[in-house]
């Protein structure tokens, strides 16, 4: 008999389907902190993170219940995708944080910034440039600031960030070239020890 | 073109996403393009650094919602 772990997402929408009304929360269970995470990185309030996270998952219950889904397999991306969109909408509502429309990808990040010094020492300070490095990731334009949370918190591939932002891979990719090569920059300019 | 083209590549490969066909290509041109090895370096590390945070949770209180909304 398969334990819980070892059902695909896929089965457990089936099995929802089929009236197993608990495996549905399953799936939720399954991933909601990268779900999570990644809105919270892209909103940064936990409040707004809040209800994202639950408008999201209330269409994904909707969808599923209504027998539209039909993402075979690919149930991460798809919730992600229906996050990422709501997070924009979030965005056009005049949001807290600033929307910055780079020109290109290789944008001077730098005009904006209005970090503090601190000293350096052992391994307190290095944990505390750690989350100085991570804090930075919010300076970055919204294209690449996206295409990094989606990478390191969704845990998506560059061809599921692709499809879920509706660019080519070579577009996320880019993007996430250009962002990490701007965290450098700002890592060496102010000084921060990895 | 081919500088942005590898640099492309070393990110699929640091996330084990470059097609198998393309790797081994991959490999020796890393073994023996230091410029690119560098690259590959700085870029493994800050992926590195910024893969160690833990993963946030939605609040019980949203969970117990959406689970219940999800049951009946």
């Amino acid at each position: 008999m398969k334990t819980v772990v070892s059902v695909s997402d896929q089965e457990l929408i089936t099995r929802y389907l089929k009236g197993h009304e608990n495996s549905l929360g399953v799936l939720m269970l399954r991933h909601k902190s990268r779900v999570y995470t990644t809105i919270y990185q892209l909103v940064k309030d936990r409040d707004v993170a809040e209800d994202i996270f639950q408008d999201t998952f209330v269409k994904v219950i909707d969808t599923v219940r209504s027998g539209r889904y039909n993402e075979e397999g690919k149930f991460l991306p798809w919730v992600l995708r229906i996050a990422h969109n709501l997070c924009i909408d979030h965005f056009r509502r005049g949001a807290k944080m600033p929307i910055i429309q780079p020109k290109d990808d290789d944008t001077d990040v730098f005009s904006f910034l209005d970090l503090k010094e601190e000293s350096v020492e052992d391994r307190i300070v290095r944990l505390q440039s750690h989350q100085k490095v991570k804090q930075l990731i919010q300076h970055l334009p919204e294209e690449q600031r996206e295409v990094l949370v989606m990478r390191i918190y969704g845990g998506l591939s560059f061809k599921e960030i692709a499809d879920v932002t509706e660019v080519s891979i070579n577009t996320s990719l880019g993007r996430m070239r250009y962002a990490l090569g701007n965290l450098r920059r700002l890592i060496d300019k102010y000084h921060i020890s990895l | 073109m081919t500088e942005s083209v590898t640099s492309l590549q070393l990110l699929l490969h640091i996330t084990n996403e470059l097609p198998p066909a393309e790797r081994n290509s991959f490999e020796h041109l890393l073994v023996s393009d230091g410029d690119l090895q560098h690259e590959y370096q700085q870029t493994e590390q800050l992926l590195a650094l910024l893969q160690c945070d833990e993963l946030l949770q939605p609040s019980d209180s949203t969970m117990k919602l959406l689970l219940d909304y999800a049951s009946h």
